[in-house]
């Protein structure tokens, strides 16, 4: 048995509590054998070292033992430590997938409880985004994620989504406004009423979907001329999309768009004396 | 995702499934404490072992039969628990020890049709 200071000696009894605090409750490890154990360790590892062994010999010891909790066993952990111990020390991927998650979950929290106004929640949405992109960086494939996916990818639709729809649509409240411009344009009451006698609704769809389909036609020329542009960006949901998809959104939508116009022309032509 | 990750996690899964074979091996003949075992087994090139690992699994043995565990009292501390192979503990290590055989066999002739 080493013989040790003082010092060591209270050092080495705190080490045994703690110990002792840690495995308290752990069923298949018995705590009297892990501090044996630990006995053992530190009597061979200072087997050559004088006595009495003083307080920084045995702390390096006791640093090169670990943390108390390495003995319990991984199924006896509370579940909140074996989600910090994989945060700590689990694969990389697995680790920032984890934190995405838990960074957009923090967020919303954030969002009930704070103020309106305050970026706070942006700004982890917008790390939590980060660290789901660094993930995806970290394979291959998306179709490695596995599991994973499901931590990954809400913060990526989080941010995906709302950029598809201002990207993909913001063409429609100007579509909808253009119905009141043209109506405007309409001097002759007799025209007017004539005008008024489909619904707006019909004017406004219709103007809508020719914007839009105008709008989607030089999306898919960029499409076509930046091929890797739309799967990087929304990486990996449109990790498929090639130049074929752009040239048929690109071929469809100015079919629309020219019938769509054509329809237009027709009713500047019909109602106002703009033609 | 990096090789390196994925090399690791099938070393540590692999070593996981083999742990249990090498604590009953080297519980072969002979009569050892906790920290005895994991002395030998820290010593075998490629088995990194964490200290705690193996007392879930020596508990486990006990449980099911295939050792036994005698207390000395020993100075300056708790007493120190011996295992030893029951045996049935010996049975199942002969057992385990040829499963152990067919499947390194069937993996290195895997590997010599690989190299050619």
């Amino acid at each position: 048995m080493t013989e040790f200071t003082q010092e060591a000696k209270k050092r080495l009894d705190s080490f045994r509590k703690d110990l002792q605090n840690t495995l308290k409750g752990c069923r298949s490890v018995d705590r009297a054998e892990v501090e044996r154990n630990v006995l053992d360790h530190i009597d061979d590892s200072l087997a050559g070292a004088a006595a009495p062994v003083d307080a920084p010999q045995l702390a390096a010891v006791l640093e090169g033992l670990g943390n108390p909790a390495q003995w319990i066993p991984e199924e006896e952990l509370p579940w909140f430590q074996r989600f910090l111990n994989d945060l700590r020390s689990g694969p990389e991927d697995f680790r920032l997938a984890y934190l995405s998650i838990g960074l957009l979950g923090m967020s919303a929290l954030l969002f009930c409880f704070l103020p309106y106004g305050n970026l706070l929640p942006l700004f982890g949405v917008l790390f939590s985004f980060c660290f789901a992109r660094a993930v995806l960086s970290l394979f291959e494939s998306p179709s490695d994620l596995g599991a994973q996916a499901w931590l990954v990818y809400p913060s990526l639709a989080l941010l995906y989504v709302p950029l598809a729809i201002v990207g993909f649509f913001w063409t429609v409240p100007f579509g909808y406004e253009t119905t009141y411009q043209i109506r405007d344009l309409i001097d002759d009451p007799g025209k007017r009423e004539q005008f008024s006698e489909l619904p707006l609704w019909i004017y406004h769809s219709h103007q809508m979907l020719t914007l839009t389909a105008g709008w989607w036609f030089l999306v898919g020329l960029i499409g076509w001329f930046f091929p890797r542009l739309f799967p990087s960006v929304f990486y990996p949901f449109l990790s498929g999309w090639e130049r074929k998809h752009s040239l048929a959104l690109a071929g469809t939508s100015f079919a629309i768009f020219l019938v769509g116009m054509a329809v237009t022309l027709v009713i500047l032509d019909r109602y106002t004396r703009l033609l | 995702m990096v090789l390196e990750t994925i090399l690791a996690n099938w070393e540590a899964q692999v070593r996981k499934g083999l742990l249990e074979l090498c604590v009953l091996n080297s519980l072969d003949g002979d009569r050892l404490y906790g920290y005895e075992i994991v002395k030998r087994l820290s010593q075998i090139d490629g088995l990194v072992i964490a200290e705690g690992t193996i007392y879930p699994i020596l508990s486990r043995f006990r449980t099911q039969g295939l050792v036994e565990v005698s207390i000395e009292e020993s100075s300056g501390g708790p007493p120190r628990k011996y295992y030893h192979l029951t045996e049935k503990g010996v049975r199942f290590l002969g057992e385990m020890n040829s499963a152990w055989r067919r499947i390194e066999s069937g993996i290195q002739t895997v590997c010599k049709g690989v190299e050619k």
